[in-house]
């Protein structure tokens, strides 16, 4: 069930209850205290009579006693009971006179007829009893007391009708009723919209979800308000931000991974294709000392590459953090010691290379560090043209290293990517210097272990520089 | 006639190994080491048919590939990159074939081979020291008598001298003469060669290859 349909259907049943429950306890209180005063009235009438007849008695009592010719005590009774009958001039208003053996002597009712009556039971003098009862459609009361009339008690009824006092709760009952379908369609009409307004922030953000689902990650809900719906539909529109920024990041690395993959196959490959070929062209050839020779040393060749790349790859995928010790080390001592391992290399191409800046102490693993640096000032070199220059300069209060060529630069597609493994902007010069594209790759998680962080500024055929900066003191051995 | 082809490989070890296979199958070859001196090459000289790497410094083969697709030279890539989109791209901008590294040289020479002839490049006659086959009649004459041969032992001659100079195993030769599926054992090899050997006096030239299998020798 749909929760506009759940909020209309509620919000009817309480407003349904709620109205009954209201009425009821309004009609029935004002028919309890009209039939409450109309009790009242009728016992004062009853009352009333009684009173009359019984002031009545004493002289007709005496009338008995002195003269022969009087009624007898019944037939006085009943003429008594006549004029009050005839006196009050109302429908709704009964009398009754039984004598001793429950034998009517006078009635003006024509509808008591074998009827339990409950009020004649157990009646004593000076008392009197009430009971209200439903005959056919109509309802009366029965007010009952004793007479007495010369040593005879007599049974006194008066009835009243009050079927008028119940047709009338009846009549409010019909006309609230009239009143409620009323109510309940202008009721229903309003609440379907209200609960179609309410919800529709919900149907857009279900509608969005869909969407979303199926890989629109694009989509936005728009819903302006402050309620809880408008909170959640932000939270909503920012958690689809943040999944299509991790979807893309996700995309990113799934591409990177892919690249990883094809690069390695092709790093794999192409040894390989030697190694394999030469081997089975000696195998199957004629014997040829210079093809022979030539044969070996590629395959000699190849195979060290291999070993390389399978050395480097190790370190790439192999180094973690844990299996360090850091150590402070001045970072001056370490570039100077990896120029010095790049010696050959800076003098073969005479590269005239500068280390300059005040020195500052970090905390590193020092054989990474070396690392770290050599594959830099050797990427330096290899863009280097002959006879140039690399500067080294170290900058103690920012705790900045700047690796400087002059050398061919690159573009910005491929600052981007020099960080990827297995990336070469270069292909045939670094594959003659025995590179496999990985010394960066390498460098980046060394940086990471360090807490060093990496900027590349480069421009085409002017040079580039590479930017350390030791973010803390501590190096890798904050986290460790 | 033989055929000129060119080798643009950018990893000289992969170059010179193609260079060594196409020479013994008798081929004429070039090498270019990068895009740019591949196309100064093409333009200048004729070849039948180029290998073309991929990833190629300078100018990448695919972009080689659509400077010089009016010239109508047959082209067969060669990369290590195996993935399919790559070899849809390849064949799209017109190359006869696709190779993947890393590759046998019987595969490379066989696919050559496919592609010369389907572009009547490759001659309709074998020839090895006095004999000559006729490959579209079916007929070998050695000293320009005709030498009855079974279909086997004729198509057992046809790969020997294709692949002249070159040991090609026992397994390789059933499975290129009797195809895959034939159980019988590399001892049929043995006694189809020594048929061929006595049929065609080639005692001297199909040289059994130790360990390997056999090899015909100019």
């Amino acid at each position: 069930m749909k929760i506009w349909f759940k909020l209309y259907l509620f919000s009817i049943i309480l407003f349904s209850l709620i109205f009954w429950i209201t009425v009821f306890v309004i009609i029935e209180t004002f028919h309890n205290n009209t039939l409450t005063q109309q009790v009242t009235n009728s016992l004062n009438e009853h009352q009333n009579i009684y009173n009359g007849i019984n002031m009545d008695i004493p002289a007709y009592e005496k009338l008995q006693r002195y003269s022969r010719d009087t009624l007898s005590s019944t037939q006085t009774l009943v003429s008594s009971f006549n004029v009050y009958a005839s006196n009050y001039n109302s429908d709704n208003f009964y009398l009754e006179l039984y004598n001793d053996k429950q034998e009517v002597i006078f009635s003006n009712t024509n509808f008591i007829d074998n009827i339990s009556r409950e009020d004649l039971n157990n009646l004593k003098p000076n008392t009197r009893q009430y009971i209200i009862k439903d005959i056919g459609d109509r309802s009366y009361i029965f007010i009952s007391s004793i007479l007495k009339f010369s040593d005879d008690n007599y049974y006194f009824s008066y009835i009243y009708d009050l079927t008028n006092i119940y047709d009338e709760r009846s009549e409010q009952y019909n006309f609230t009723l009239k009143l409620y379908l009323c109510f309940l369609v202008v009721f229903m009409f309003l609440m379907f919209i209200i609960s179609n307004f309410l919800t529709k922030p919900l149907s857009k953000l279900t509608q969005a979800t869909i969407k979303i689902t199926k890989g629109k990650y694009s989509e936005r809900v728009s819903v302006r308000s402050g309620d809880e719906i408008g909170i959640l539909a932000d939270n909503f529109n920012h958690m689809a931000d943040e999944i299509s920024t991790k979807i893309d990041k996700l995309q990113e690395q799934n591409n990177e991974k892919q690249r990883f993959i094809e690069n390695l196959t092709h790093e794999l490959r192409t040894p390989l294709t030697s190694i394999i070929g030469y081997a089975d062209y000696l195998q199957r050839s004629k014997y040829d000392e210079k093809v022979f020779y030539e044969g070996l040393e590629y395959i000699h060749k190849e195979g060290q590459r291999l070993q390389q790349l399978s050395f480097k790859l190790m370190d790439l995928l192999l180094i973690k953090k844990d299996s360090f010790e850091f150590q402070k080390y001045g970072i001056k001592d370490i570039c100077s010691q990896s120029i010095g391992t790049l010696r050959p290399k800076i003098l073969e191409k005479s590269i005239d290379i500068e280390l300059i800046g005040d020195d500052f102490e970090c905390y590193m693993e020092q054989d990474l560090m070396q690392v770290f640096f050599i594959n830099f000032i050797e990427n330096a070199i290899r863009a280097s043209y002959e006879d140039s220059r690399i500067i080294i300069s170290i900058d103690s209060n920012n705790q900045q290293v700047t690796i400087t060529d002059y050398g061919i630069g690159m573009d910005q597609e491929n600052i981007d990517k020099i960080f990827e493994p297995f990336y070469m902007i270069d292909k045939s010069r670094t594959r003659s210097e025995n590179g496999a594209g990985l010394g960066l790759a390498l460098c980046t998680k060394i940086a990471e272990f360090h807490h060093i962080k990496i900027d590349v500024v480069s421009e085409l055929n002017k040079g580039t520089s590479i930017v350390l900066t030791f973010n803390n003191n501590q190096g890798g051995n904050q986290d460790a | 006639m033989k055929r000129n082809i060119l080798i643009v490989e950018d990893e000289a070890a992969i170059s010179n190994l193609i260079k060594l296979n196409l020479q013994s199958a008798g081929y004429y070859t070039e090498q270019a080491y990068d895009g740019e001196t591949a196309l100064a090459l093409i333009l200048e000289n004729t070849y039948d048919l180029i290998l073309l790497d991929v990833m190629l410094p300078k100018i990448d083969g695919f972009t080689l590939m659509q400077k010089i697709e009016h010239l109508d030279i047959p082209v067969i890539f060669l990369t290590a990159k195996s993935d399919v989109i790559n070899r849809v791209e390849g064949l799209k901008l017109g190359a006869e074939d696709y190779i993947v590294k890393p590759f046998e040289a019987i595969e490379l020479l066989a696919r050559i081979e496919t592609i010369l002839r389907r572009f009547n490049k490759v001659n309709n006659i074998l020839r090895f020291k006095d004999i000559e086959i006729n490959v579209s009649e079916h007929i070998v004459r050695k000293n320009n008598e005709i030498i009855d041969l079974t279909l086997k032992e004729y198509e057992l001659i046809c790969i020997l001298v294709k692949n002249k100079n070159i040991a090609l195993s026992r397994e390789k030769l059933i499975e290129l003469v009797w195809n895959f599926d034939y159980l019988g054992g590399t001892r049929t090899v043995d006694m189809h060669i020594g048929t061929l050997r006595r049929k065609l006096d080639l005692q001297e030239n199909i040289k059994t290859v130790y360990k390997i299998g056999y090899r015909l020798e100019e």
